[in-house]
């Protein structure tokens, strides 16, 4: 799950778990820092480095839901140990050499937490696995860690992570970047830039754009406005202006969701503003019946 | 002028993704300006957005000029952290050979293109330059989202850390023809770290640090200036955030984060909020049974949730200074735009 921040790309990563599980996928959902509030709306404030079941004792689902986070130093030392290093694992870590290496060379970090996924990917322990990105410009420098080592280490164990990780990416059945935008100008200009450079320069397969918050339309409401007339009282010019804001706001929607599709040729798929300020459970439920509704409608 | 802003030479504005920081940093920079001051705004973050706010095609590294309806100065600029690091090495490097064996290494391509967290230690490196730099009174900081806001701010220590860690100067000691005894755990761990990483890139990075000789110290001393710059009384942070709950939910964090390293916010912004007026939007029917009022009545809800949200986050942060920004129907595309955003920073 890629987009920029705030545009609801965990809420939609949390949907397309669900959505998978309730089609019968084994599904994990992979958040990369503790930051992420994605096993919120199955009322998990905070993931760890072992996975837990979101769904226990909430949904009777075929498929599963699980939660977990990937952070660099937990996959180091991981990594490590799987590589009969585990004892020095742990001393890295308290020297600061893991500091002064990433320090030198950023981008090991990244590399870490995509090996992890690529490992966790190829155990065959679930059949989706759905990992929420850095926000924005930040996803393009995480996936990019990989091509980045590749062309700077010749030899030894991060090249061969890093071969790893792009014989990944390079297979569009294995793996593919579902993008995120809320339908206004600024997320969809970022969208559509990322999106170039994600295919051209990280060779990532680009799956449906989902458009999030699409306000609904409530029908009639413009010829009510017009027959409405000219208001003085209170309630009269907070109708019109109510109004007004929200023929404006979807008219304005509409018209960036009409850009995007001519900027990206991608399928869009568009999930609806729910008017509520966090989305539990139910929320989720409803964001997934939409998503699932208009993956059908767009044949997927 | 804006509240809570006078008399600094920078100004870093922090905030969740998403809620117009740029747009906010643009526009804080009108307002320096009208009241008088020459002010550049620096954006960091790797995305268009200030360009495209100003109604510019582009911004580069250095700064440029706009005009308008201000009596100090508007310059923007966009952080080029490639173009930066070059610059530093000419500016520092000894003599032309040394510039170019940095910037043939392998390397040096990669940390400033691909890879993270150079192009943090470069925006430090750039504040240092345009805090220094004449033509300005203030700069005004645009930086990435949440939590990569503080990955800026703490890279000056980072990179003091790292100069300064036993480890570096082991790996260096050997090229520098010291002929003394290096520290034998050091070596192991350096060993270590080959065995990882390969011993290819491991050589590189040698090579790398090592082509930096003599400049370390200048790295080394600029990053300590702006930690101390980014510390001192002349630096105000400026909050951005939206009235929704993800957004005052991250903006609590950051402003945490500011805490913990002694960063006191002197503002808060609330942009991008539903217009105020529908918060309390007179007598409503008992049943809304039309769509104007069943519109009415979903819109004037979330204002008033909006403002009480914003209520509680300035008294949880214990901020007097709070500036709410109506929403713009249209995306701000230009220097009216801006204007119209900086009037209502203005205090009056």
């Amino acid at each position: 799950m890629a987009g920029k921040g705030g545009v609801g790309k965990t809420t939609l990563g949390a949907t397309i778990g669900l959505s998978a599980a309730r089609s019968g996928l084994d599904t994990i959902l992979v958040e990369l820092d503790g930051h992420s509030s994605l096993g919120r709306p199955f009322g998990h404030a905070q993931l760890s480095y072992d996975d837990v079941d979101l769904l226990a004792g909430q949904y009777e689902l075929e498929g599963s839901l699980r939660g977990r986070q990937i952070t660099p130093d937990d996959a180091l030392v991981d990594y490590l140990a799987s590589s009969g290093l585990d004892q020095i694992g742990s001393r890295l870590l308290r020297s600061g050499a893991v500091d002064v290496v990433s320090t030198a060379a950023p981008g090991i970090r990244d590399l870490l937490a995509l090996g992890k996924i690529r490992q966790l990917e190829t155990s065959g322990e679930a059949d989706l696995i759905v990992v929420d990105a850095p926000a924005a410009g930040h996803a393009l420098t995480f996936l990019r860690a990989a091509t980045g080592l590749r062309s700077s280490s010749t030899s030894g164990p991060v090249r061969d992570q890093a071969e790893a990780v792009l014989e990944m990416f390079a297979d569009e059945s294995r793996c593919q970047v579902v993008m995120v935008t809320l339908p206004e100008e600024t997320p969809i200009n970022e969208l559509v830039e990322t999106a170039y450079d994600i295919e051209d320069e990280v060779g990532l397969k680009l799956g449906p754009v989902i458009v999030n918050g699409v306000w609904p339309e409530i029908d009639g409401l413009a010829d009510e406005l017009e027959a409405l007339g000219r208001q003085t009282s209170r309630i009269g010019r907070s109708r019109e202006l109510a109004s007004r804001y929200r023929l404006n706001r979807c008219a304005a929607q509409q018209a960036q969701c009409g850009r995007l599709s001519e900027e990206l040729a991608l399928p869009q798929a568009q999930v609806p503003y729910l008017f509520r300020h966090t989305i539990d459970r139910d929320g989720l439920d409803q964001l997934s019946d939409a998503l699932d509704q208009e993956l059908e409608r767009l044949g997927l | 002028m804006v509240p809570g802003l006078e008399g600094l030479s920078v100004v870093v504005c922090l905030g969740p993704g998403g809620v117009g920081k740029t747009t906010t940093s643009a526009a804080l920079a009108i307002a320096l300006a009208q009241a008088g001051k020459r002010v550049v705004v620096l954006t960091i973050d790797p995305a268009r957005r200030l360009a495209d706010a100003m109604g510019l095609d582009d911004l580069s590294n250095e700064p440029r000029q706009l005009s308008g309806d201000w009596s100090g100065e508007v310059w923007a600029a966009m952080l080029d952290a490639n173009a930066t690091f070059r610059a530093v090495v000419e500016e520092h490097a000894a003599d032309s050979t040394q510039a170019e064996r940095i910037v043939s290494n392998r390397l040096f391509g990669d940390l400033t293109s691909s890879l993270s967290g150079t192009h943090e230690y470069m925006a430090s490196e750039r504040l240092h330059s345009l805090n220094r730099d004449d033509r300005f009174d203030v700069v005004v900081l645009d930086t990435p989202p949440s939590r990569h806001a503080f990955d800026f701010l703490d890279s000056p220590d980072r990179l003091v850390r790292f100069v300064d860690h036993p480890l570096y100067r082991s790996i260096l000691a050997p090229r520098q023809g010291l002929m003394r005894m290096v520290n034998v755990a050091a070596q192991m761990v350096v060993r270590t770290i080959g065995r990882v990483v390969g011993a290819q890139l491991l050589d590189d990075v040698v090579d790398f640090f090592a082509a930096f000789e003599g400049m370390d110290e200048g790295f080394r001393t600029r990053a300590a200036d702006v930690s101390e710059l980014l510390a001192s009384a002349r630096t105000g942070y400026v909050l951005v955030t939206t009235p929704r709950v993800e957004a005052v939910e991250a903006t609590r964090w950051i402003h945490d984060g500011l805490n913990q390293r002694s960063m006191t916010p002197a503002l808060l912004i609330a942009n991008r909020a539903m217009p105020q007026e529908l918060a309390n939007p007179g007598r409503m029917p008992a049943v809304a049974t039309s769509a104007i009022d069943r519109n009415l009545e979903q819109l004037s809800q979330m204002a008033s949730d909006e403002k009480e949200m914003i209520a509680e986050l300035a008294a949880r942060l214990e901020l007097d200074r709070v500036v709410t920004i109506d929403d713009q129907a249209e995306p701000i595309g230009d220097l009216t735009g801006l204007s119209v955003v900086a009037r209502s920073l203005m205090s009056d």
